[in-house]
């Protein structure tokens, strides 16, 4: 598929660029990214199991947390650093579906 | 008396025979702060505090109970969050977020009577080798002199910091490097713990499932010491281990004898560098010799995928992890942002860099469903397989020995094109990809005369044994700090 | 028990012929818990925006979600109460999109290894002819549920309240099993029946404690499953009732006017009996799902699964079998007393103390519940909250088994002990009840105190 346009969808998917495509990264510099890891293709690994965490094994049988309910944070913290709020909202441009 | 010059063995023998107060001790890095401006190191200073803290910390001295750390300058990468302190990330996203709790290993220090002095300057999201990302502006290198020499990076403004004396310690973190590389270019040390040793609770996730906190400092005791303060289980992150932390720097106080030790280099490691760098490692290797230990070549054949499975890997995690920054609760909001629809394009496209935009597509475009199984499983089944190769080598050897860096510190504005960047990375991914410590000391200086660093990697919870090795060659490479030159 | 009885399964007759419908349900439930799944934040309901959140429900940079032990114990016990297999490692994932009710930007939830694999629940459908109809599961997972946003309170403004964010959702995703509205009701029906038995969820659709989506699609008999319409997020059992017998009626007509069935996301208006589309779910988001690396795997061992096993009740289907066999019930009889935990213990706890060893006996107690009991408790109220014991009851009942008072005297003794649990032995002594033997002066009296 041609990359400027995977790349368009890409960045409408990650919400990075505006209605005009300005932030969107170049093309060229994303191929080359891509190519390189995609160099990863050439291991033969059919028969192997993933490993999302290299330390699970240390972790087993960690225990989960208790249900009590102690860490509600009053709500002017929560607002502190909002671009908007109002009356303990979070204020927020109207959806136009 | 040029305070800033000491290490915090040193100042806290000085403050215990009472030579110099905590005060003192402020003030001359205050005054060194000041001059160092230039390197643009940090992005928030919060001397005002520090002096506070200065007096309760004389206070604690003239009590006789000081606590472990107590009055132990140090300076804080901007991406540990810490209460009523301007946390950004070197993001724009995050200019004015000052948030309401401290990270876990914050807690950790504040509590055995560090002085933090400000926040270190980074790469924006701590994605980059040279600090170039950070919407502050570079870092120099104090090594660089009347030259713009990049610190390294993400960690670039905690080294510079460290080495140029405006702080006697700092914290870094490490995804892929990022605290041993600015460490090797800034002459300094730097440690990457096991993953899972220091809580990541309250630190800028760049990616989950490689980010570690970790300790740069100007020796190697120095580092030990506030290691062990840091690390420990935390139960507000499930993926700290809980074993018991030993006092690394009390392993220190009986230099080891190499005899009969076991080391490997990684003979890719060594050929993917530079002449001097290689020069200096067989430098290291006599050395290692001559007291009797065993150093082999050994082959990791999986080492020329790791910058990829690296790239890959923190990219998939991160462009998840920034999907919070969207401008909706404490981000920044873009003035185009009128309807909900655009809120999120504006908001973004203004708020990160380009760095941090092309690893948000790459993760975005590696997890979409078409593309996952070709990239994300099998980076995950890679994982396994150099994990199996590192298991293979720790069978034999007790630690391995690389380069940190595979050349000297480059001048900044010098590194382009993205791929070039993510090759910095070459020695110290792959053990991050697999969870592995890795601490990178001073080992001697390159053609221009500037910094090299030795990495040594050791299995999983071998901090003490890497701790013990490295207090051994640092004593033997004798390494002249910036501060000491 | 009842069987299967295939010749009842609901047909559409078209111009065509005869259509079938097929009906899966995914429904999300809240979890009963103090806490939210990965954070210390209350899940009580609050009225004030903001008030019952943690800093991880915001997503603040740095935050870490922590599992809650106990969403993982409820979701099991759902998981055994619906004869499902428990997974004994699980993994939470995430995925991604961006809407201003989820801070993180992603949701976690299971995706490809959930709690809960299979599994299946027997539904009696039916008032006249009951025939029984076995759903199977297809999966139990655990989830996060959204914040919510509130359109109306400031004008071109939308409000965001996170203290909905973060609680404990299980969704639970049945097969395409159901044939009818009449089943899908059914089903819901009796889900909520046992989930109130397990206390894993408070099961209370009006409050928003239970969500549905509806998978709606019509085929002629033996045909493969055809693209089916999803509806999205229905509160009431009764609109979904409707809202599967408009979509299907309306999917057989396009079928048969030859139009497509479009894969579409829609929403029922239960004012207007309408359909509109959201989305199309062909061309949906791509979510993205990876494992949260943030959340090692679930690991449970027998242990766990057997000390949740020690704790659970008697299962609702169960409980009927029983009350049908042991006491005499009629079905509809046992499924009422079986519906809600505390009317059971309450019916059985009178049951016990019943002096009379009568043929009846029992079904007399139920019918008093069921028909006086419950005529004299307003809506809303529970057994438990009301003045009168399970004993006052059972002294009550036996004096009618016994011929010292009629039924419809031991109704007006029921009015009279009502609001103070008196003891209704005192009652017919003190006002001389009990010497009314005669037939003909029974009714005299009863139609002068009772029916007028």
């Amino acid at each position: 598929m041609d990359l400027l346009n995977t790349l368009k969808k890409v960045c409408r998917t990650a919400c990075l660029a505006n209605e005009q495509g300005k932030g969107m990264p170049n093309v060229q510099e994303i191929k080359d990214i891509i190519d390189m890891i995609h160099l990863i293709s050439e291991v033969e690994v059919s028969h192997v199991e993933p490993m999302y965490l290299p330390t699970e094994e240390l972790l087993k049988n960690k225990p989960m947390r208790d249900d009590v309910a102690q860490d509600d944070v009053a709500t002017n913290v929560i607002l502190a650093n909002s671009p908007e709020q109002r009356e303990g909202f979070f204020v927020l441009p109207k959806v136009i579906d | 008396m040029m305070l800033y010059k000491y290490t915090y063995s040193e100042l806290r023998a000085g403050y215990e025979a009472k030579d110099f107060t905590v005060k003192e001790v402020l003030a001359s890095y205050i005054q060194k702060i000041e001059e160092n401006q230039n390197l643009n190191g940090y992005i928030t200073l919060c001397l005002e505090q520090a002096l506070q803290e200065a007096k309760k910390a004389d206070e604690n001295f003239a009590a006789g109970q000081p606590r472990k750390l107590e009055g132990m300058p140090i300076a804080v990468k901007d991406n540990f969050c810490m209460k009523g302190l301007r946390t950004t990330a070197a993001s724009k996203m995050l200019e004015n977020f000052i948030p309401h709790y401290n990270s876990s290993v914050i807690d950790r220090i504040l509590n055995e009577g560090v002085i933090v002095l400000g926040k270190a300057n980074m790469d924006e999201f701590a994605m980059g080798s040279s600090n170039e990302t950070s919407y502050f502006g570079s870092v120099l290198n104090p090594w660089g002199n009347d030259k713009a020499i990049a610190p390294g990076g993400s960690s670039g403004g905690s080294a510079a910091i460290v080495a140029a004396g405006s702080s006697v310690a700092a914290l870094g973190t490490d995804t892929g490097g990022s605290v041993r590389q600015p460490a090797s270019f800034c002459g300094i040390t730097g440690m990457r713990p096991t993953y899972g040793l220091c809580s990541r609770y309250g630190i800028v996730a760049f990616a989950s499932s490689l980010d570690q906190a970790g300790p740069m400092t100007r020796d190697v005791a120095d580092n030990a010491l506030l290691l062990s303060v840091m690390a420990g289980h935390d139960p507000k992150d499930m993926t700290t281990l809980t074993e018991e932390i030993p006092d690394y720097s009390a392993i220190l106080k009986n230099p080891i004898s190499l005899k009969g030790k076991s080391f490997a280099y990684i003979e890719e490691c060594l050929s993917a560098s530079d002449e001097a760098v290689q020069r200096n490692m067989q430098n290291v290797f006599a050395l290692l010799r001559e007291r009797g230990a065993i150093v082999d070549p050994i082959s990791l054949k999986l080492q020329k995928y790791a910058i990829s499975a690296y790239v890959l890997i923190s990219a998939c995690e991160a462009s998840s992890n920034l999907a919070r920054y969207d401008g909706v609760r404490y981000t920044h909001r873009s003035q185009n942002a009128d309807k909900l629809s655009n809120l999120y394009n504006e908001s973004r496209s203004e708020g990160f860099g380009a760095e941090v935009k092309r690893r948000l597509c790459i993760g975005t475009y590696a997890l979409s469903a078409s593309e996952y199984e070709e990239f994300y499983l099998r980076v995950q089944k890679l994982r396994r397989l150099i994990y199996n190769d590192f298991m293979s080598v720790f069978a034999k050897y007790d630690l391995i020995l690389t380069p940190t860096s595979p050349s000297e510190p480059f001048v900044l504005g010098e590194i382009q094109s993205p791929c070039a960047m993510y090759a910095q990375d070459h020695m110290t991914v792959m053990n991050a990809l697999v969870g592995l410590p890795g601490l990178s000391i001073p080992s001697g200086l390159g053609a221009q005369g500037l910094p090299l660093g030795l990495q040594i990697i050791g299995n999983f919870l071998s901090e003490s044994d890497i701790y013990a090795l490295a207090h051994v060659l640092e004593k033997e490479i004798a390494f002249q700090s910036w501060l000491k030159k | 028990m009842v069987k299967e009885v295939t010749k009842n399964i609901h047909r559409i007759e078209g111009k065509t012929g005869l259509w079938e419908v097929i009906v899966g349900l995914e429904m999300h439930a809240q979890i009963a818990s103090q806490s939210k799944l990965f954070s210390g934040a209350s899940t009580r309901f609050s009225r004030n925006p903001n008030t019952q959140v943690a800093l991880v429900d915001v997503a603040f940079p740095g935050m870490l979600p922590v599992l809650n032990k106990e969403c993982i114990r409820q979701g099991v016990k759902t998981g055994l109460g619906l004869q499902g297999s428990i997974q004994k490692r699980s993994v939470f994932e995430r995925k991604s999109y961006f809407y201003p009710d989820l801070p993180q930007g992603y949701q976690i939830s299971q995706f490809f290894f959930p709690l809960v694999l299979g599994g299946h629940l027997d539904v009696s459908v039916g008032q006249k002819e009951v025939y029984s109809r076995r759903v199977n599961l297809e999966r139990i997972h655990l989830e996060q549920d959204a914040g919510k946003r509130v359109h109306d309170l400031f004008p071109n403004k939308s409000a965001l309240d996170l203290n909905r964010a973060g609680i404990a959702l299980m969704e639970i995703v049945t097969k395409p099993d159901m044939r009818s509205a009449e089943e899908a009701m059914a089903f819901l029906r009796s889900l909520l029946v046992l989930l109130r038995h397990l206390r894993t969820c408070d099961a209370n659709m009006k409050g928003g404690s239970m969500r549905v989506d509806v998978n709606v699609s019509v085929r002629k008999e033996g045909d493969p499953l055809g693209a089916h319409v999803e509806l999205k997020n229905m509160h009431s059992i009764k609109f979904i009732g409707q809202a599967i017998e408009a979509e299907s009626q309306r999917q057989v007509e396009a079928l048969e006017n030859g139009e497509n069935i479009d894969q579409n996301a829609c929403r029922f208006n239960p004012k207007t009996g309408g359909i509109t589309v959201m989305y199309a779910t062909e061309d949906a988001a791509d979510y993205r799902y990876f494992p949260d690396p943030d959340i090692p795997p679930v690991e449970i061992d027998d242990s766990f699964i057997n000390a949740v096993k020690e704790e659970m009740p008697e299962l609702p289907n169960a409980m009927v079998a029983r009350f049908c066999k042991d006491y005499a019930l009629e079905r509809y009889e046992a499924e009422i007393l079986s519906e809600d935990k505390d009317v059971s213990r309450f019916f059985e706890q009178a049951i016990l103390v019943l002096k009379v060893q009568k043929e009846g006996a029992a079904r007399e107690m139920a019918l008093w519940i069921i028909g006086e009991v419950f005529a004299r408790m307003s809506e809303g109220v529970s057994i438990t909250d009301i003045a009168l014991t399970p004993e006052r009851l059972a002294q009550l009942v036996a004096l009618v088994l016994n011929g010292s008072v009629s039924r419809a005297i031991g109704k007006s003794i029921l009015d009279k002990i009502w609001q103070s649990n008196a003891n209704p032995e005192d009652i017919v002594k003190f006002e001389g009840l009990e010497k009314i033997s005669d037939e003909e002066n029974l009714c005299q009296w009863v139609k002068e105190k009772v029916c007028c």
